[in-house]
């Protein structure tokens, strides 16, 4: 009963936008979607809720909200593109993990595309090809990500530190950690049995030597990964593995056991997402205002850029089979009502200006935000290296950390890897 | 009325046993030849698994034979290879001993078998949160005050493919046993009578009764797991350490999976699969061959 009302409620609202209902008339059929956090306690309510409006919206559209897992979920991407008989909506990740990988088989949405959603969502370059955002656009960004540190003001009180100061550049987060590792405290917490947890940290460290034009170089080609450059980068990340984590950090899972010490208190840091998971939403409800967060420390470039993309992107297949009804939902999920339903229910900050937090937002996270919105920021590491780099880089440097082979070597064979068709 | 003679009786046995195969015949041709043909002609191109597959001669092979992942995955084979004696031989002892009537042998039987009935992918789910650096095998050498054992044992690249291999033969030494078993029972037992009476001990029982009496077996499961080291090890090493750290633990049928998913080389991985057929079974057919030398009266 309460559902029928409150989709009543939903279907006047709408009606009563006389150029909104006209278009819902037209749209009928049956649209499937994936993605991977259907099934997910608060993005899943999200989604729902976002499926729930829009049908109420278009009642002529049912949606196959197929919820995939989230670690082979590229996989069936690809067996699905193969076949073509996927999904016509996928949410995707930004830049060459997601949408920059699958070029063959995403719409290119340039002529759908209008004037305003190109001024109220930003992060356009890392869905456009060649991390061109007038380029071709293979999806819309429907949320603000980036990689920060979160750390915790408690622990860096206990070790003698500044808890309002955090470190700014790569010598006083040395500095910090050392601290706190003489403290007894372990200095940076995650996980990295999976390889994601050193890729996280590269993201977050790779700023203070990449500008947002070298970052770019390095992408295409233009830069090499044996360079000084990338070197100094791994250099960094390889002497703070080895001083500074937890001695099981190479056998735990970050997205797990990493999030929970830290939100245990087990950990001084950790390079976390801005939004959606290994995030502040799991971190302020444990930390509360012990819970702080600072950006890519400085070193050769003095004045980093925040590594931040679109959070997950929204595409249409080439195969979908009905494509305007997979743009109406696609334009409603990345939209201010979209936005405004993520944030609300699963805390995922908005990147359609169309929506901005509520006033009893936290305090944390209307900061954060706005730091994100206003600082300069650029697309993070593993967004810009190509996914088959990425996920060699992963193995290569666990292989460099265990002495199984050089930095040089690993950075040799990397390069090799960049330059192979 | 007219008799019919023994070439139309032949034919129609011929047209019925046709008629009673095409059906297996059927599904091998669409899941098993066809798919093989399909591979074999994907090898020769360049296909990110999506439109039409380029064709580039053996570029594929080429770079494949000169990929370093390839050769470190082919090296990890081949150290898994190394531990094929104790897969043989070690369910064979425990076989011999059940059937020996060792105190408790059901219960063995029982213990030895269970794992076989685990699937893979909960195998590997549970060895990988028991042997984490903080995990319940350390903790549990850390309570008994043998701490300085503790180890990064599936995320240390010098131990972690050995572990996985004793994995991989807990995981699969149940089935071994049965086999064994199951060709033990077929041993005439005077032989053993015969053996004792002549004050045989138990190690030249079985190396002149058991081991002559189950060789076909052993050389049947020797090839089997020969095989399956190659070809069937995917779920362990995905559950277990996603052929990490680096590459150590990174075998040739995760690499097949690993280039046509995750690096959406679809040709790339096919060449990959043929040459994993290549190999196996230049090695099965040549082991094969050996084992039948060696019973050829000299």
């Amino acid at each position: 009963m309460l559902r029928m009302v409150k989709r009543a409620a939903i279907m006047a609202v709408f009606t009563a936008i006389g150029a909104t209902g006209a278009m819902a008339a037209e749209l009928s059929g049956e649209l499937t979607v994936w993605d991977w956090q259907y099934t997910s306690e608060k993005w899943g309510a999200a989604l729902k809720q976002i499926d729930e409006e829009f049908v109420a919206l278009h009642p002529g559209v049912t949606i196959k909200h197929v919820g995939q897992p989230n670690d082979t979920y590229y996989q069936l991407i690809q067996a699905a593109n193969s076949s073509e008989t996927g999904p016509d909506v996928a949410m995707m990740h930004a830049g060459t993990f997601g949408v920059l990988k699958y070029t063959d088989s995403l719409e290119p949405l340039n002529d759908r595309i209008t004037a305003d959603m190109r001024s109220a969502i930003k992060g356009w370059e890392s869905v456009g090809v060649g991390f061109d955002p007038d380029g071709t656009i293979l999806g819309i960004p429907g949320s603000l990500s980036g990689w920060v540190f979160y750390y915790n003001k408690a622990l860096f009180r206990q070790a003698g530190l500044d808890p309002d100061a955090p470190p700014t550049t790569f010598d006083e987060l040395v500095a910090a950690a050392e601290q706190l590792k003489a403290a007894g405290i372990v200095p940076f917490g995650g996980g990295n049995a999976d390889g994601w947890g050193n890729l996280q940290y590269l993201n977050s460290l790779f700023p203070a030597t990449f500008d947002a034009a070298a970052s770019q170089d390095l992408a295409n080609g233009r830069i090499p990964y044996n360079g000084d450059k990338f070197r100094t980068v791994n250099e960094q990340l390889i002497m703070l593995l080895g001083e500074y984590f937890d001695p099981g950090y190479a056998s735990t899972v970050l997205w797990t056991e990493g999030v929970a010490a830290f939100q245990a208190g087990q950990a001084a840091m950790i390079a976390g997402i801005a939004s959606d998971t290994v995030s502040f939403n799991e971190f302020l409800p444990d930390l509360g205002d012990d819970l702080g967060v600072f950006y890519a420390p400085a070193g050769a470039v003095s004045d980093p850029y925040i590594p931040v993309s679109s959070g997950p992107v929204w595409s249409m297949t080439t195969y979908a089979a009905n494509k305007d009804l997979a743009w109406a939902y696609i334009e409603f999920v990345t939209g201010a009502r979209g936005a405004e339903i993520q944030n609300q229910v699963a805390g995922v900050l908005p990147i359609n200006s169309g929506y901005t937090l509520p006033g009893d937002a936290p305090a944390f996270v209307r900061n954060m935000l706005h730091d994100l919105q206003t600082e300069d920021t650029f697309l993070y590491a593993s967004s810009l290296m190509k996914q088959d780099v990425a996920f060699d880089w992963v193995r290569k440097i666990q292989d460099v950390v265990n002495g199984v082979t050089s930095l040089d070597d690993a950075l040799g064979q990397l390069q090799a890897v960049q330059e192979k068709d | 009325m007219t008799e019919r003679g023994p070439a139309s009786i032949g034919a129609s046995r011929w047209v019925a046993a046709a008629l009673f195969l095409l059906p297996a015949l059927a599904v091998l041709l669409v899941f098993r030849i066809v798919p093989i043909g399909q591979a074999f002609y994907l090898s020769f191109t360049k296909w990110n698994g999506v439109g039409v597959p380029e064709w580039i001669g053996g570029a594929n092979f080429a770079a494949v034979l000169s990929d370093p992942v390839f050769l470190a995955a082919l090296k990890n084979n081949l150290f898994v290879l190394l531990s094929l004696p104790l897969w043989v031989i070690g369910p064979l002892v425990v076989a011999a001993m059940i059937h020996g009537g060792v105190p408790g042998a059901r219960f063995f039987r029982l213990m030895v078998f269970l794992p076989a009935v685990l699937s893979p992918v909960v195998v590997g789910a549970y060895y990988n949160v028991l042997l984490r650096y903080n995990g319940p095998f350390n903790r549990f050498l850390r309570d008994i005050g043998l701490g300085d054992f503790a180890h990064q044992w599936l995320s240390d690249p010098s131990t972690a493919l050995p572990v996985v291999v004793l994995i991989l033969i807990w995981a699969t030494f149940g089935i071994g046993v049965l086999i064994y078993l199951a060709a033990l029972a077929q041993v005439n037992p005077e032989l053993y009578d015969a053996a004792e009476v002549d004050g045989a001990s138990w190690f030249q029982t079985q190396r002149h009764v058991t081991l002559p009496a189950t060789r076909r077996t052993v050389e049947f499961w020797f090839v089997i797991v020969l095989i399956s080291t190659f070809t069937t090890v995917f779920p362990f090493i995905y559950t277990l350490t996603r052929g990490g750290p680096g590459y150590s633990t990174y075998l040739l049928d995760y690499y097949v999976y690993d280039a046509a998913f995750f690096g959406g080389s679809f040709g790339y991985a096919s060449a990959v699969g043929v040459l994993l057929l290549v190999i196996v079974s230049a090695i099965s057919l040549t082991s094969i061959w050996l084992f039948r030398r060696g019973q050829e009266p000299s």
